[in-house]
């Protein structure tokens, strides 16, 4: 079964991310995902710190173009660019272990037996822009520490002052540091106390909503940009959807261009991460499919939805007549 | 005024009369076939019970609640202890009941309905309460033409848009709605287990009917079993009728028929026993229907119950939405994808044609058999509209249209 | 003398109103004859084929094969081929047209046709009207009893009528309330069959739907010979129609083809 693969994949990656520094394992600093650096002994670092680094940074190489470090600095876009082609949403479904901790609260509200909040379409398509702006923010702020004079206390602006899971991942390795408030300045204790407040507004949303957060994941923006080049591809046949309507009920990411796609085969959209959730619930056989090139990863069938959604049956419940 | 109940009283025993000669020369025909084997027999039994409601009753052994098309989520009657029966019914002879009292090109499957409650009227149990999604005119007219106890009934408010946000919604609430009827008039509750239970014993039968539905791609069931698999269903409570059609597959299996001719697929307003007459035809004319979007055959079981959660909501809008999206009903305003059903059959399997069904008076198919002429045709994909109704009169004229569509 | 020409079919056309009987030699007609539809229609056939072989001047052994079609098709057995008719009426009017036809109407006893054929006389597509008579020959024969017109004399009668007046009905039952209320009123017997004429050429417009036709229609059936009907829906679909001579025969005829090679065209 996908979701049990897919279960069993996050939570190793999520130990790996978190604990494998400390023995020694690092996948570098260019990861496509909220692997964050801020937690001591990470086994791998989100890119989006190397993005607003001041020594790795995008604004580093535009200024020192030719030199090591400049370099440097698009080794890293390179690495990550390289990254997110070979796996693409896979980085957000499978790996993120920020996202896994997100389903781990959808996990307990289910347990807890407390209904979804649901948001409406429109209010749903309204917080689209957000990630693009938080991506702006940024891009845009370190340009202007580097090249227009803003003070150095605004760097690392979205980790800082944004970033749910600078505050929160530390927690899985027993620091609560990044929960303190900042006193020094007026900017630090501005970006202590939003960083805080929105990571306990997220504690809340993600806990009422499956994959809050994600609504608002710049790191989704970066990776979609890169999808038509990406081998990954995430396809509908349209011409034999029966217009069901699972796969958009089913979603964490409450999508409905999947269902509502009639023309065009590409269905990998903006807020997709590729969990295959779907997929699975798709009771026409082969309209959705995920393919890395030309091979088939997994497709929809009648078949596997009853195997996903049937009980085994249990022998004895089921009196026959004679 | 005596005199009239008299007349009445005489009227009716005569029907009742026509009735049982029409179903039991159906089922003769039946086991007159070459095909015929002992394990259908279960199944042309239960197709003779609409007559008999109180041995429904008594086979069921719960209340019966009546409801009109498929809409209404089948799981939601039984995890509430209750049988939902489909009204609906393909006997001529009973439409003689009601034909007066009613326009002469009004839907004959509505005229056999009414004529069958008619026919019940005197000798037999009425229904604990009535389901009546509200999908095409005649159908939404049925209370009134009946004149059915409005306590007793319970509209469905049916959205004709489905992929809207409002139209989801509102059918949301309706099964709400439908749940706080049932439990008021039933005096029951419904509890989140029994409703994930029901939900698991139907996808089970759904299972099975999806095998059966491959074997007949595969040619190696001819339409009028299937059909009668289908009609059949609900007619008997759920769990040994899926014991059954178990036995059917294997049955099928092991004794395929070999498919006769050119495969088509039959589409547009329903056909119920007894009067399997256009399947027959077909059969007649050397063809074999591989696939159906009718909504008392396949279109029974469309799409599949897969809940997001399984609190009692989210099995509630999984249920909701799979009667509802799923259902390519013409009665629907955005029913585009109603075409993707057939084009899904045609590029697997060997069918060569479509031809589509309108009952005279069923002007949702009617209309809707146009606009789908248009698209298949203009894909090269052969149409025949054959509209008629519970007479053999037409069988001739239809025969010849059916044997031309054969050689195209 | 080519191979072919030695070679002799029968065609057999059993319709609602007429048993048709063609002989074909050499692909073409050589002999034909109707007669009314009667009990016994497969004697009749018989009895039709050996008037045509003794008018030939042939014996039965001489006929190679025998194909039959319409709707009795099934009462008579041990035919070379058994062929619905409206393949058969495709194949014949492609045949007879030299593979010129595209679309073929056909207006019968019981039912109006109007069939889409390929070059080689393959059937595309068919409209056919459903078991209401309306636009028929029977309604053309009730028309007539009340007329107290025979069915013959529509063509010439209604060709000469300048001014028809309008009908409205096309079936047979209302056709005849206005009929007869029209010849109250005293109006001219040919006015009126003109007006039934365009009654039923409306039915066939509309049956044929103007848009997907191709030139080259062809009328054929018993009511082809009619000119007044023939003009009617010349009208009606704007276009011009082709009528053959014995246009009556075309489905037999046709049928009997179905037994040949295809032609080269
Ligand atoms: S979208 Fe969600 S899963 Fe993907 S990187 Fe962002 S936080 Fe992680
Ligand atoms: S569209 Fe499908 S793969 Fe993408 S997030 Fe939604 S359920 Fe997952
Ligand atoms: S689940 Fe599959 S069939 Fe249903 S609407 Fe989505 S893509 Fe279409």
């Amino acid at each position: 079964m996908v979701f049990k693969l897919r279960l069993i994949v996050q939570h190793l990656f999520f130990v790996l991310l978190t604990y494998g520094g400390r023995f020694g394992f690092h996948m570098g600093f260019a990861l496509p995902c909220f692997s964050c650096p801020f937690v001591m002994g990470c086994g791998g670092s989100c890119y989006l710190l190397s993005l607003q680094g001041n020594w790795w940074g995008l604004q580093m190489a535009l200024a020192n173009w030719g030199t090591v470090m400049g370099l440097q600095a698009l080794y890293y876009l390179g690495l990550f660019v390289l990254l997110t082609l070979a796996l693409n949403k896979f980085w957000c479904g499978w790996i993120c272990p920020f996202g896994t901790l997100q389903d781990w609260f959808t996990y307990l509200r289910r347990r807890l037996g407390i209904r979804e909040a649901q948001l409406s379409w429109s209010a749903r398509d309204r917080l689209k822009p957000v990630k693009y702006i938080l991506l702006a923010y940024m891009i845009v702020v370190p340009l202007l520490i580097a090249h227009a004079g803003l003070h150095y206390d605004f760097h690392l602006p979205f980790c800082r002052s944004i970033c749910p899971a600078k505050p929160l991942m530390p927690l899985f390795a027993g620091s609560t540091r990044h929960l303190a408030l900042d006193f020094t300045n007026t900017v630090t204790l501005v970006f202590s106390i939003l960083s805080v407040a929105i990571a306990g507004g997220m504690l809340v949303g993600m806990f009422f909503k499956e994959r809050f957060f994600c609504l608002f994941c710049p790191m989704l923006v970066l990776i979609h940009l890169l999808r038509k080049i990406s081998p990954v591809r995430f396809e509908k046949e349209v011409g034999a959807c029966l217009g069901c309507g699972n796969c958009r009920r089913n979603c964490p990411m409450d999508i409905r261009d999947v269902h509502e796609q009639k023309t065009d085969k590409a269905v990998l959209s903006e807020d997709c991460m590729l969990c295959m959730t779907c997929t699975e619930s798709c009771p026409a056989d082969g309209v959705l499919s995920v393919r890395f090139f030309k091979w088939r990863l997994f497709s929809s069938s009648r078949d596997y939805v009853a195997r996903r959604f049937i009980k085994p049956h249990k022998a004895g419940s089921v009196k026959v007549k004679v | 005024m005596d005199d009239n109940n008299k007349r009445r009283a005489r009227l009716r025993s005569r029907v009742r009369q026509e009735v049982q000669t029409e179903y039991e020369s159906a089922r003769r025909l039946m086991e007159a076939r070459d095909d015929y084997d002992p394990v259908w027999a279960y199944f042309l039994d239960l197709l003779m019970r609409p007559m008999d409601r109180n041995g429904l009753q008594a086979a069921v052994g719960r209340p019966v609640v009546e409801h009109l098309c498929n809409q209404a989520p089948y799981e939601l009657f039984h995890a509430m202890g209750v049988h939902p029966l489909r009204m609906a019914s393909g006997c001529f002879a009973a439409g003689r009941l009601s034909a007066g009292d009613f326009p002469v090109l009004m839907c004959p499957m509505l005229k056999a309905i009414v004529g069958m409650q008619r026919l019940r009227e005197s000798s037999q149990t009425a229904p604990s309460a009535r389901v009546v999604p509200t999908t095409c005119d005649w159908v939404v007219q049925y209370q009134q033409m009946t004149d059915a106890d409005p306590e007793q009934t319970f509209f469905m408010e049916l959205p004709h848009l489905r992929e809207s946000e409002r139209g989801q919604q509102r059918w949301l609430e309706q099964a709400y709605e439908l749940v706080r009827f049932l439990e008021s008039r039933m005096g029951v509750k419904l509890k989140r287990k029994a409703l994930a239970s029901s939900v698991q014993i139907f996808m089970r039968a759904w299972q099975a009917i999806g095998r059966l539905i491959e074997q007949r791609r595969a040619g190696r069931l001819p339409a009028v079993w299937f059909m009668a698999v289908a009609n059949s269903f609900m007619l008997d409570p759920i769990e040994p009728w899926t014991e059954q059609l178990q036995r059917v597959l294997g049955h099928v299996d092991a004794h395929p028929s070999q498919a006769a001719g050119k495969g088509v697929f039959l589409a547009g307003s329903p056909i119920l026993f007894p009067n399997f007459k256009l399947p027959l035809l077909i059969e007649a004319a050397g063809m074999t229907v591989l696939g159906d979007d009718l909504c008392t055959s396949e279109r029974i079981w469309p799409g599949a119950v897969c809940p997001e959660e399984n609190s009692f909501h989210g099995l509630l809008r999984a249920l909701a939405e799979r009667y509802h999206m799923a259902c390519i009903c013409p009665t629907f305003a955005d029913n585009e994808r109603r075409i993707n059903t057939i084009l899904g059959v045609l590029q697997r399997y060997p069918v060569r044609g479509v031809v589509h069904h309108v009952l005279k008076g069923c002007h949702p198919f009617d209309i809707d058999s146009f606009r789908l002429e248009r698209q298949l045709k203009s894909a090269g994909i052969p149409f025949l509209r054959i509209e008629t109704d519970y007479v053999e009169e037409d069988n001739r004229n239809i025969a010849t249209r059916l044997e031309a569509f054969a050689e195209i | 003398m080519t191979k072919d020409e030695f070679v002799l079919t029968a065609g057999i056309d059993l319709g609602s109103t007429a048993i048709k009987v063609v002989l074909v030699q050499g692909g073409r007609m050589a002999w034909q004859k109707a007669v009314p539809t009667a009990p016994g229609q497969a004697g009749i056939a018989q009895k039709l084929i050996g008037e045509g072989l003794a008018a030939l001047g042939q014996t039965s052994d001489r006929l190679t094969a025998t194909a039959v079609t319409g709707y009795g098709k099934g009462l008579i057995h041990g035919a070379g081929r058994v062929i619905d008719e409206v393949s058969a009426n495709a194949l014949g009017i492609c045949r007879l047209s030299d593979g010129r036809a595209r679309t073929v109407i056909n207006i019968g006893g019981q039912d109006v046709k109007v069939i889409r054929l390929s070059a080689t006389g393959k059937l595309i597509d068919f409209k056919m009207n459903d078991k209401c008579a309306a636009g028929t020959g029977r309604f053309f024969e009730a028309a007539g009893r009340i007329l107290d017109t025979p069915v013959e004399r529509f063509g010439p009668m209604g060709e000469a009528a300048v001014d028809p007046v309008h009908i409205n009905n096309t079936c047979a039952v209302f056709a005849e309330s206005e009929i007869v209320s029209l010849m109250a009123a005293g109006v001219a017997t040919e006015r009126i069959i003109q007006g039934l004429h365009h009654s039923v050429a409306r039915r066939v417009a509309s049956l044929a739907g103007h848009r997907d036709l191709e030139d080259d229609i062809y009328l054929d059936g018993g009511a082809a010979n009619n000119r007044g009907l023939v003009a009617a829906i010349e009208d009606e679909l704007c276009r011009d129609l082709h009528v053959l001579s014995h246009p009556q025969f075309t489905v037999a005829f046709g049928a009997a083809s179905a037994m040949e090679r295809p032609p080269t065209y």
